[in-house]
């Protein structure tokens, strides 16, 4: 499920220094269970997992975002 | 008082050893407030030594920098603080019994993944007076650039506000706030909006929102 198009990304990745480390699938950690998990939101939210579910709906709600 | 635990895992790699450096911003800030600050380090932070720090000192502000489960907060060495029930989203499990009413009377601020979803409503059964963390993971990006500063300024207003004289709720306002600028800010990042947007939704508070510390 692509949020957002290639060439927005690249525009993107003008302005910003951390666009080249975002791009990494193994960039987003966090404090749960399995220790040093890493996620790869895109996958995730593919593969309908039920944290990628809640992915999905988190990134709905950010694409309305004013 | 204040009482910090920030544990870290033997991966160097692991985000405790991110976390482990947004406690002592916090440390920092708050000794230079005038609030004595316990700070629980590294090894020390599991339940043999945190059950008797805990009830020796009773802080009236408890932190958590470190990994979290549903019904327990997660060490290297198992659990440190538990409700004393079985894990289910843990692989691991704590097995050692409840040691969580030795935060009656505190206000409890956890960056940790899972443990306002069971693990909060306890503390407050026991008599802690708030519980702030997250019913579902905590997340943040962490590269090269230091992505993960940003994550740490807005997350940190949950333990900073406190130490400002603020009550939980208006902590929790000032950290949802700068969340969800946050996520507006990166909007067109996703990998940077998402994990924003996703800890403004799953941030939690339980107990009584006008707690404040001395209060």
């Amino acid at each position: 499920m692509a949020l957002f198009e290639e060439q927005e990304l690249r525009k993107a990745a003008q302005s910003s220094c951390f666009i080249g480390d975002c791009l990494c699938s193994d960039s987003i950690v966090h404090l749960g269970p399995l220790v040093m998990a890493s996620k790869d939101l895109d996958k995730e939210m593919a593969e309908g997992t039920p944290f990628g579910l809640k992915l999905r709906a988190i990134a709905k709600k950010v694409e309305a975002l004013m | 008082m204040a009482a910090i635990a920030r544990p870290l895992m033997n991966d160097p790699k692991d985000p405790t050893h991110i976390t482990f450096e947004w406690g002592q911003a916090i440390i920092d800030y708050a000794l230079s407030h005038g609030i004595d600050v316990l700070d629980i380090t590294g090894k020390w932070v599991d339940y043999q030594n945190i059950t008797p720090l805990v009830m020796q000192n009773r802080p009236d502000l408890f932190i958590y920098t470190g990994h979290g489960c549903r019904n327990f907060l997660a060490t290297q060495n198992g659990c440190s603080l538990t409700n004393g029930w079985k894990e289910d989203v843990c692989q691991v499990q704590c097995r050692q019994p409840p040691n969580l009413n030795l935060l009656r009377d505190a206000i409890v601020v956890t960056f940790s993944c899972h443990s306002a979803s069971q693990l909060g409503g306890c503390a407050i059964k026991y008599g802690a007076r708030a519980y702030v963390g997250f019913s579902d993971y905590m997340m943040f990006t962490s590269d090269g650039a230091g992505s993960q500063d940003l994550f740490r300024d807005a997350l940190l207003p949950m333990a900073i506000e406190l130490i400002n004289g603020k009550t939980v709720g208006e902590a929790v306002a000032a950290t949802k706030a700068a969340l969800l600028s946050a996520a507006k800010q990166w909007k067109p990042i996703k990998y940077m909006a998402i994990p924003f947007y996703w800890n403004y939704e799953y941030m939690q508070v339980l107990g009584d929102m006008n707690a404040r510390l001395g209060g």
